[in-house]
């Protein structure tokens, strides 16, 4: 990875869940680890050219990305 | 306009995503500073999927193999030549390295592969030799041998872009394995070029996001294919500077060098904008892959 910066933790759905953001290739991607079972998520800003939204990278789990997005994005609007 | 994860995106936005789910996946596969078209080695290209509008980020061998060829030791001699002992002549090398975008569909080697299989080579930089003829001292007229300077061309607002390619499938006869091969398409220099590589005037065929995503996925025919062939990059858009002439075994051949003897590249709106576009320091771990042409 080109970059590793702190570990945040947040809380979605009442699973604790760890967000690292990493630089990969010279771009921001949000990696997801939850304390349940569930895999890994990586999380990336894309835009259909009007608005920008969350996906998640690879594809397949869309709803996960734009709920969890929101929060990073709260989180990261807090801290500044 | 494309879909991904069911959300429509832009087509940049498309391949970008795409192209970071095969990185994330593939890391560490990129991490080559200088790759030397001349040891024909991998590199990596974005592969369509048949059938669809994805496409795997593999490694293909750099030097198009043609599908005659029935050895990977006649593939070998086609490309260092030398005497072949089938008809006790002398044969002259063969580099396919290259595919010239004007000859390409007139090409038997690469004509099908035009057609049929197109890819893009990605790239952060690439090299080539401007030719210097000095100076003779006592009667001031250019020397017959020039001096060869390497450079080291980038698109500074760009960490990865896209270089059209086409490749072929080839099957060695003698043990049945198949092997991915590419050559990447050249175009006439844009007037960058034209100063860095005075001697053949000529650059590889860059595409922007939207004519990338054509060039692999398109239906395209003959005329749209020659066109986009012929796409010359904005030369105000690239930035080229003088490397060490040992750079190939340097421990970091991006290294500007400046030598006091090189006249300045005679562009004026691209030098100003030269001092606006520095390239970035480059880290040790820094994941680059340049072209090394011949």
């Amino acid at each position: 990875m080109d970059n590793q910066n702190e570990i945040f933790e947040l809380d979605y759905h009442a699973v604790k869940i760890k967000v690292q953001e990493i630089l990969i290739a010279n771009q921001t991607v949000f990696r997801v680890a939850f304390s349940d079972n569930r895999k890994p998520l990586a999380l990336v800003r894309t835009t259909n050219g009007t608005s920008h939204f969350w996906t998640s990278v690879p594809e397949g789990r869309q709803r996960e990305a734009e709920e969890i997005g929101d929060l990073v994005a709260n989180y990261i609007k807090t801290k500044q | 306009m494309c879909y991904y994860n069911g959300q429509k995106v832009t087509r940049a936005e498309y391949i970008r995503l795409k192209q970071l789910e095969k990185t994330i996946a593939n890391y560490g596969f990129l991490d080559k500073q200088l790759i030397d078209g001349f040891d024909y080695g991998n590199s990596a290209v974005l592969k369509p999927l048949a059938g669809k509008e994805d496409f795997e980020l593999v490694e293909m061998e750099w030097g198009f193999i043609p599908s005659w060829l029935k050895s990977y030791d006649e593939a070998t001699h086609m490309r260092r030549g030398g005497m072949n002992p089938a008809t006790g002549k002398f044969d002259t090398p063969l580099t396919t390295l290259n595919a010239i975008g004007e000859e390409m569909l007139e090409k038997k080697m690469y004509q099908k592969s035009a057609r049929e299989k197109r890819c893009l080579v990605l790239s952060s930089g690439f090299y080539e030799w401007r030719h210097i003829f000095p100076l003779n001292k006592k009667t001031g007229q250019p020397l017959k041998t020039a001096v060869k300077y390497p450079y080291y061309i980038t698109l500074p607002e760009k960490e990865y872009f896209y270089m059209a390619g086409i490749y072929n499938t080839w099957t060695d006869k003698t043990t049945g394995e198949s092997l991915d091969s590419f050559a990447i398409v050249t175009t006439k220099a844009n007037p960058l070029m034209e100063e860095v590589h005075n001697a053949k005037k000529r650059m590889p065929t860059i595409l922007n996001e939207e004519l990338a995503y054509e060039w692999m996925f398109g239906k395209l025919d003959d005329k749209r294919i020659t066109e986009l062939a012929f796409t010359q990059y904005p030369y105000e858009k690239m930035y080229a500077y003088s490397l060490s002439k040992d750079f190939k075994s340097a421990l970091n051949p991006l290294e500007r060098v400046d030598y006091s003897e090189l006249p300045p590249i005679n562009l004026p709106r691209y030098i100003e904008e030269a001092a606006l576009l520095k390239p970035n320091p480059i880290e040790k771990d820094d994941l680059r892959q340049g072209n090394l042409f011949g």
